[in-house]
């Protein structure tokens, strides 16, 4: 079986030497969150899970530098929307959704499970949210810059992200209150403070990340690529990948004891994660693609070499514009400087 | 890159992009933003959290807690609506405006506070319900009883332990003026977003030898505050009320 190469698959653009600093950044959080909840400091060790995916997200996009003159503030706005939108969502949901789980205490020696909170939190408020996450990378989508399986896929992934880690924060601050170790058994803190601080964003970022590689590869990759992916490529599939695997999640964190639960919520992670190394892998075929086609050329109007594509890059002249006589001639990029 | 002195986006290929940044830097970072976030929540968590209540005794050498004594030979005076166990006999009388009749079988009810009931004594949010239970005493035993409730909370509040505060200690347990036993439990349930939610379980239960009851009184975020106090105090209050108003079965 392949090895799901985690660390790789959510920052896709790391050089060989950062994934190691990222994997050691990882898994020590992961260590440290364990440590935390071992030393009885449960509301804190939540608060530090809720940053750690997201902080490494941001960090990841100012170590790449992906573009190189509009650098990191389209990435850093797309954080910001991730983040203000879960805090605002959070918020509200605290304020009008009741807390109350799908099984409850009943009249009898059982509980009682309840269709109710099921298909409201499990389903309505699940799908809600999800809309909410790809609604800024979506702002992107317009603009022709982006017009990479890559970059649909980053956006959608660093939003939900960083939306996830948000909403926990909602969930996870007002507990500070109750007292630095306001007691409770370790091992359910263990489970919920590892899958919620690393199994959610990473299961939120792989189907955001999955369906905003749809979006891009449907409506901004180039034509011979669009098939692919198969049938989860086409949006309105991926977007049905998506939403039941957000609904799994919850509903079993409503609904199934919680080591079940987290079992649940592992298995839909690997499996996001999958899909978005695949949509990954076909964004980079595309861009080494890019690269060996874009190739160099000559201008015919300054007489100096650029890149191919619609303007010349010293002169600024348009290059499909100039007169047929005076056509950009190609060169090869191996070739020395002033060589036609 | 520029093209007319504008800038221009261009995307380096991805197959072998330098980072700006060195691999230090980044460990160096989160570290220090991860332990920054840990420090402020400690700091957070030590400044919010509410001292230890004491106990309201006004008069130094007065028992805390003498539970009146219910009237005996008094014809019952209704006021609320009585639920009735149709297999075990023992009742329970609830104010229709203040608690919400929810699930039901021959055994037991579930009574939840409404809405308007917790906004009414100031808060924003929380909830609060109640069971009462019976069993016959050949089933269980009180403290079986309470045994049975724990293993079924802890599917909902994975994390329930004993609560040891003594400010939440129950003094003098009764169900329907029948003395027991009663332990308070907390724990928390997840919340929606996979964080976590306080809960408190006050759980009594009692017998007169031929039926076995338990009263469980369930406070989600008992932490809740009002200017009047936590959620946790209101919750009690109305729960005193409601376990008061169970009645035994005559003999």
């Amino acid at each position: 079986m392949t090895a799901v190469a985690l660390v790789s698959t959510l920052f896709p653009h790391l050089a060989r030497r950062d994934v190691d600093s990222f994997r050691f950044a990882l898994f020590g959080a992961a260590l440290l969150l364990v440590v935390l909840v071992l030393a009885g400091l449960h509301p804190v060790a939540l608060v530090a899970a809720a940053v750690v995916v997201p902080l490494l997200m941001g960090l990841y996009v100012i170590a790449v530098d992906l573009y190189e003159d509009e650098p990191r503030l389209v990435l850093l706005a797309t954080i910001v929307w991730g983040v203000a939108a879960g805090l605002i969502v959070g918020v509200l949901i605290r304020r009008f959704v009741p807390a109350e789980p799908a099984t409850v205490l009943g009249p009898g020696a059982g509980n009682v499970v309840r269709i109710a909170p099921l298909v409201i939190r499990g389903v309505v408020l699940t799908l809600a949210e999800g809309v909410v996450m790809i609604a800024g990378p979506l702002v992107l989508l317009r603009h022709r810059k982006f017009n990479d399986v890559l970059d649909g896929a980053t956006f959608a992934m660093i939003a939900a992200v960083s939306y996830v880690g948000a909403r926990l924060l909602t969930d996870a601050v007002p507990l500070l209150s109750s007292g630095l170790q306001p007691g409770g058994a370790t091992l359910p803190w263990v489970l919920r403070v590892l899958s919620a601080g690393i199994l959610t964003p990473v299961l939120a970022g792989g189907l955001m990340g999955g369906l905003g590689g749809a979006l891009w590869l449907r409506y901004r990759a180039p034509v011979r690529d669009r098939a692919a992916l198969g049938a989860i490529g086409q949006p309105f599939v991926a977007a049905v990948v998506a939403a039941a695997g957000f609904i799994v999640a919850a509903v079993a964190r409503l609904a199934l004891p919680q080591a079940i639960a987290a079992a649940v919520l592992a298995v839909v992670a690997v499996l996001a994660v999958l899909w978005l190394r695949r949509v990954i892998h076909v964004g980079l075929v595309e861009e080494a693609i890019e690269a060996v086609e874009s190739g160099q050329l000559v201008c015919a109007n300054c007489g100096r070499t650029t890149s191919r594509g619609r303007f010349c890059g010293e002169c600024g002249v348009a290059l499909r514009a100039l007169p047929k006589g005076r056509s950009a001639r190609t060169r090869s990029p191996d070739a020395p400087e002033g060589t036609p | 890159m520029t093209v007319g002195h504008l800038p221009f986006a261009v995307r380096r290929p991805a197959a072998d992009q330098p980072t700006s940044r060195g691999g230090g830097f980044i460990r160096r970072t989160f570290g220090t933003v991860l332990l920054l976030v840990i420090f402020a929540a400690i700091a957070w968590s030590y400044f919010s959290q509410p001292k230890s209540a004491q106990p309201a005794c006004p008069n130094p050498g007065q028992p805390c807690v003498v539970p009146p004594r219910q009237p005996t030979g008094a014809p019952a005076l209704h006021l609320g609506t009585v639920w009735q166990s149709s297999e075990l006999g023992f009742a329970v009388e609830y104010s229709p405006s203040e608690w919400q009749a929810g699930d039901q079988d021959a055994r037991g009810i579930r009574l939840d506070l409404a809405p308007q009931a917790v906004s009414g004594m100031g808060f924003d949010g929380g909830q609060v319900l109640a069971i009462v239970r019976g069993v016959p005493s050949s089933e269980a035993s009180p403290e079986q009883l309470v045994t049975q409730e724990v293993d079924l909370l802890r599917q909902n509040v994975p994390d329930i332990e004993v609560d040891a505060q003594p400010a939440h200690a129950i003094l003098g347990p009764e169900i329907g003026y029948q003395p027991g036993i009663g332990k308070v439990y907390a724990g928390t349930t997840d919340g929606s977003a996979g964080g976590a939610i306080p809960v408190s379980a006050s759980i009594l239960a009692s017998t007169d030898g031929r039926i076995s009851t338990m009263f469980v009184l369930v406070v989600v975020d008992p932490g809740a505050g009002s200017p009047d106090g936590t959620l946790l105090d209101a919750a009690r209050h109305v729960g005193d009320s409601l376990v008061n108003a169970v009645t035994w079965p005559a003999p």
